[in-house]
């Protein structure tokens, strides 16, 4: 977690890729950080993918890298991603890596480097997002973008206004629903922007225990559910998302006391869907990951492996289900539950 | 407390800082020397890109470099309208003239050092260096580039002390001992914040646990599956418990004769290390 002494404030250094500052998104960065180093590189490879870079250490003292994404601009979905049921399903990474330090996200082994990339080329994305819209299989339903999968797109709106922009662009679209799924208590950054059907926020819900011991550098619940209550409030569409459910001791009474506070707090008749997943991920990342925080009790259970994933096994998978389906059962009808 | 390995170009760069922390000589080879006082190393490598291969390469192949950051300091040639000579400078990327490559150091403490970039040329510039942007070196980047492979990125760190306008070779001791001796306070402040600083991780196993692992494998003559299932089990031990295992070198007397008391033993460890 963010304690180190004598470490440089995050963002004390911007790599700028040839041919990324005349883009008016870097501009803009570039001219929140005046008193940032400014390093010009051929090539956002070159400081992201240096060899020899220590992930841990650089979560203390995290820099940009400003670039221009080339193609392909959307992806299909993956096996650890959740699609809601929703046919159309693709993500697009506008952002590499987080501010925050989830110790059970897949970040922690899938980059060499800790620096955040943000693709400043936003028109490139948006008409990728546009062609996709066109050529989407299931013409009954909408395509669904997910804008915020490598990363947590909310909680650096501060400074990189991506979110604003991608939902500027969405309110002019039509058969499309972005989904920004967020741990950030920052929802006042959107105060002036204006909610549309297009937009769908997803606020990752955790325990407080399982935020303190694994989400790291993340707002603590009540602050998150603050923000819930206040997108609501101003009439955006929210999502609640379950994942991972951490097999910590005692888990059921963990997050049955959890569930119980959390539909006491919110208007909960307001929300547009729940999904909850648990822990998975890559093998390599895993092992990835193991080496370079081997504090980390997770990287210590007994997983199974499936496809390359590894994640809790089928047994205690199955018992998560249940138990979570029993729980929001008594809040949402089940077509808006989606367990993975 | 961090080792730290200074590593200069020329004998009088070096001179102020052996004086500063009586570093004493030693021997890596008949014809390498370098000095050294606790946790401070110094070795000179002599100027240009062949002498810095050369000289460095066979001494990091037998340094542990574990725990250590490699400071290369040195005088540099800067520009009139951006540098100032006598002023030390963090180098936050490095160009090698010859192939164009840039090394980019991973800058993560606060020094309070002011930032610049730099080319390694191949030889003295004296024409002004219109071409270049920030400082010009001949050594920074096969520097990088050999000790790269020994030192995660951020332990190497690149300070050089601007001493002429790239007008004129600069090189005989009488120039370089001020330009170096009046930077020396800041160089001991570096120096104190790089040995005293988080910024290199220990890693979970030390000496004496991996000591314990050896001698574990080899009494109990386990497979290279239960070696690595056996180091697993005692990492994840410490992680969760950051706990001391050393109850099992109760298990260093015993004699093991049959792969079935093998497998008992090995059983009976990985459980009492997964409780
Ligand atoms: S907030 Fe999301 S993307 Fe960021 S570290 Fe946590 S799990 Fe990963």
């Amino acid at each position: 977690m963010k304690s180190a002494q004598n470490f440089l404030p995050d963002f004390s250094h911007i790599y700028i890729e040839d041919g990324a500052e005349k883009y008016p998104l870097a501009k803009d960065i570039i001219k929140r950080f005046p008193k940032a180093e400014k390093i010009y590189i051929p090539d956002y490879k070159t400081v992201f993918n240096r060899s020899g870079q220590d992930f841990i250490q650089q979560k203390k003292s995290m820099n940009l890298i400003l670039a221009v994404k080339k193609p392909p601009f959307l992806y299909e979905s993956t096996d650890i991603l959740q699609d809601a049921g929703f046919e159309n399903f693709v993500y697009t990474t506008p952002l590499l890596n987080c501010l925050y330090n989830c110790q059970y996200c897949f970040l922690q082994g899938m980059y060499p480097s800790a620096n955040l990339v943000a693709f400043a080329n936003e028109d490139d994305f948006f008409k990728a997002a546009r062609n996709a819209v066109l050529q989407r299989k299931n013409k009954n339903q909408p395509l669904v973008l997910s804008i915020s999968y490598n990363t947590d797109l909310l909680a650096s709106e501060n400074i990189i206004p991506f979110c604003r922009h991608w939902i500027e662009f969405a309110s002019t679209q039509s058969d499309i629903l972005i989904e920004i799924r967020t741990k950030s208590a920052l929802f006042n950054v959107l105060k002036n922007v204006k909610p549309h059907k297009n937009v769908l926020l997803g606020w990752t819900l955790s325990p407080q225990e399982v935020i303190e011991k694994y989400e790291w550098d993340t707002p603590p619940l009540d602050r998150r559910l603050n923000a819930v209550r206040q997108a609501l409030e101003k009439g955006w569409k929210v999502r609640l998302c379950f994942d991972p459910v951490m097999i910590i001791p005692q888990w059921q009474k963990v997050y049955g006391r959890f569930l119980d506070e959390l539909f006491e707090a919110i208007p909960v008749d307001q929300i547009y869907d729940a999904v909850v997943g648990v822990f998975r991920m890559n093998k390599d990342f895993f092992q990835r990951a193991r080496k370079r925080e081997p504090k980390v009790d997770i990287y210590y259970k007994d997983y199974e492996l499936n496809k390359s994933v590894l994640s809790i096994s089928e047994k205690v998978h199955e018992e998560v289900k249940t138990f979570m389906l029993e729980k929001l059962e008594q809040h949402f009808s089940l077509d808006l539950i989606d367990i993975w | 407390m961090n080792h730290l390995l200074i590593i200069t170009a020329l004998q009088s760069e070096a001179e102020p800082i052996i004086k500063q922390y009586q570093l004493e000589k030693k021997h890596h080879s008949e014809k390498l020397f370098y000095f050294q006082r606790e946790r401070i190393t110094c070795l000179t490598t002599g100027v240009g890109e062949k002498n810095v291969r050369k000289r460095l390469g066979a001494f990091l192949q037998e340094l542990a470099c574990s725990n250590t950051i490699l400071i290369n300091i040195g005088i540099a040639g800067g520009k009139k309208d951006s540098s100032k000579i006598g002023t030390m400078y963090l180098i936050n990327k490095i160009t090698s003239d010859k192939s164009g490559k840039a090394w980019l150091p991973d800058i993560l403490l606060k020094t309070g050092i002011p930032e610049v970039q730099l080319t390694t040329v191949s030889k003295g510039v004296t024409d002004g260096g219109e071409k270049y942007k920030g400082l010009v070196d001949m050594e920074a980047a096969v520097i990088f580039e050999t000790a790269v492979e020994f030192f995660p990125v951020h332990c190497l760190v690149f300070l050089k002390i601007v001493s002429d306008y790239m007008d004129e070779v600069l090189d005989s001791p009488e120039q370089v001992l001020p330009i170096m001796s009046n930077n020396l306070s800041k160089l001991d402040s570096i120096i104190t914040l790089m040995q005293n600083s988080e910024i290199v991780r220990a890693p979970l196993l030390n000496e004496q646990h991996e000591r314990l692992l050896t001698d574990l494998n080899n009494t109990l003559k386990l497979t290279e599956t239960q070696t690595h299932q056996l180091k697993n089990k005692i990492e994840g031990y410490i992680a969760i418990k950051d706990d001391d295992f050393s109850f099992l070198s109760n298990y260093l007397h015993i004699e093991i004769n049959s792969k079935q008391e093998r497998s008992k033993i090995f059983y009976e460890i990985c459980t009492k290390l997964s409780s």
